[in-house]
């Protein structure tokens, strides 16, 4: 059984595969490589829509999606929020470090600076 | 008996800050992070518990459970269900205590979350069980993010501007980070530092945690090797500074380049540092246990 994430990332990249094209939960599962169920389709669909990567519209009892943005679209907006995220754990980790006494410190800036 | 317990729990949670400076540089880090890890979990645990004895005599009050408020505070005694508003306060408190508890884990978790790498994004290249994912970045970045596929990511600045032992010493630190499951001690030190990281003290002890992983991290990747060290010291050095500014601290580098330039740490005497502080929770909770037993035993006879 292929986890959420593995298949998250196969619907995406066959989405983008259709470029501008709607499809349903149905269709994504048709052209997809992997057996997977229609009902284990339409969750992780309805999934990205929630967490806005697909946008979607009424088609018959149902709804069709497409991606929200372009893969390079999607690749860039992904990139400035890891490099936001990254640079947060940064400051975290220096908003604790209060940990030497002020002469230990001044004497390891020394150590630092002759490296 | 509950400012026993308050005291204590403040001191398992602030003491690692003090010792860190005193004897933590000196030791091995997998041991002062273990340690620093019970500490903190075992204080914050004992805050809790404090928490409630303080609000659990007035609460059963309120529900009409004369009784079993007045046992209560006979096990548990009272630090400031005496004061006026004492109970509330304790109420209030523990309710922050528990909500920024929850917060700062949920946060953590957030975080790993987002900084998971799809396909889409950066070269993604097997690295052991996991994976090493290049991103295409001027800004210096690696970091280890647990989660299935284990990832290592690195920016591409790094990786050209690195040597390729350098690298390899980087991509080891990383790796020992998840090997390792430093994420367990980290949500732990998160829990800690979103309830209580507003007190100095206890702010410090989560960063003597994290300084402690960092270092234990170093010493996984560096092992016994001289060239090794040297690598790794190499490559924090390289990082150092980004397009000419100094872009970490020297509280949290000059640990780790000091502690990588002499030769591994002590191991000796850990034994003593465990079979003391097991010595001191089980004194603590056999007394706190012992006059539990007391009390419900004269209930019994009736005193």
């Amino acid at each position: 059984m292929a986890r959420p994430a593995t298949i998250e990332n196969a619907v995406m990249e066959l989405l983008w595969d259709e470029g501008e094209g709607w499809l349903t939960p149905g269709e994504v599962r048709a052209r997809l490589t992997q057996d997977l169920a229609q009902t284990t389709v339409a969750t992780v669909m309805v999934r990205l829509w929630r967490k806005g990567r697909l946008q979607r519209r009424p088609r018959g009892k149902g709804y069709e999606y497409r991606p929200t943005l372009g893969r390079e679209e999607y690749a860039a907006a992904r990139m400035s929020e890891i490099l936001e995220v990254a640079a947060d754990r940064t400051v975290a980790l220096h908003r604790f470090l209060e940990l030497l006494p002020e002469g230990d410190r001044e004497g390891l800036r020394e150590l630092l600076e002759e490296e | 008996m509950n400012t026993l317990r308050l005291v204590l729990a403040l001191g398992l949670l602030a003491w690692p800050a003090t010792m860190w400076s005193v004897i933590g540089r000196s030791r091995r880090p997998g041991f002062w992070a273990r340690l620093i890890f019970v500490s903190l979990t075992a204080g914050f645990v004992l805050l809790l518990i404090a928490l409630v004895h303080e609000v659990l005599p007035e609460g059963l009050l309120l529900g009409g459970h004369e009784s079993a408020a007045e046992m209560c505070l006979r096990i548990g005694g009272h630090f400031l269900a005496g004061l006026p508003g004492g109970s509330w306060f304790a109420a209030g408190l523990f309710a922050l205590v528990v909500v920024g508890g929850i917060r700062g884990v949920a946060q953590a978790y957030r975080r790993w979350r987002m900084l998971h790498v799809e396909p889409v994004v950066g070269t993604h290249l097997a690295l052991g069980s996991g994976e090493m994912v290049v991103l295409p970045t001027r800004r210096h970045l690696a970091i280890g993010v647990p989660g299935r596929p284990r990832q290592v990511i690195v920016s591409e600045s790094v990786v050209e501007r690195l040597r390729p032992a350098q690298l390899a010493g980087l991509l080891r630190h990383e790796t020992a980070h998840l090997e390792l499951g430093h994420h367990r001690f980290l949500i732990a030190g998160a829990a800690v530092d979103g309830a209580l990281g507003h007190l100095r003290p206890i702010r410090r002890s989560v960063g003597a945690l994290r300084l402690s992983l960092e270092r234990w991290a170093d010493e996984e990747a560096a092992g016994d090797s001289r060239g090794r060290r040297e690598a790794l010291r190499g490559a924090m050095v390289a990082l150092g500074t980004e397009g000419g500014r100094q872009i970490w601290d020297a509280d949290f580098a000059a640990p780790r380049l000091r502690a990588l330039t002499c030769p591994g740490p002590l191991g000796a005497g850990d034994v003593w540092w465990w079979l003391a502080l097991g010595a001191g929770v089980s004194v603590t909770f056999a007394s706190l246990t012992g006059t539990l037993w007391m009390h419900l035993a004269r209930l019994a006879a009736g005193g």
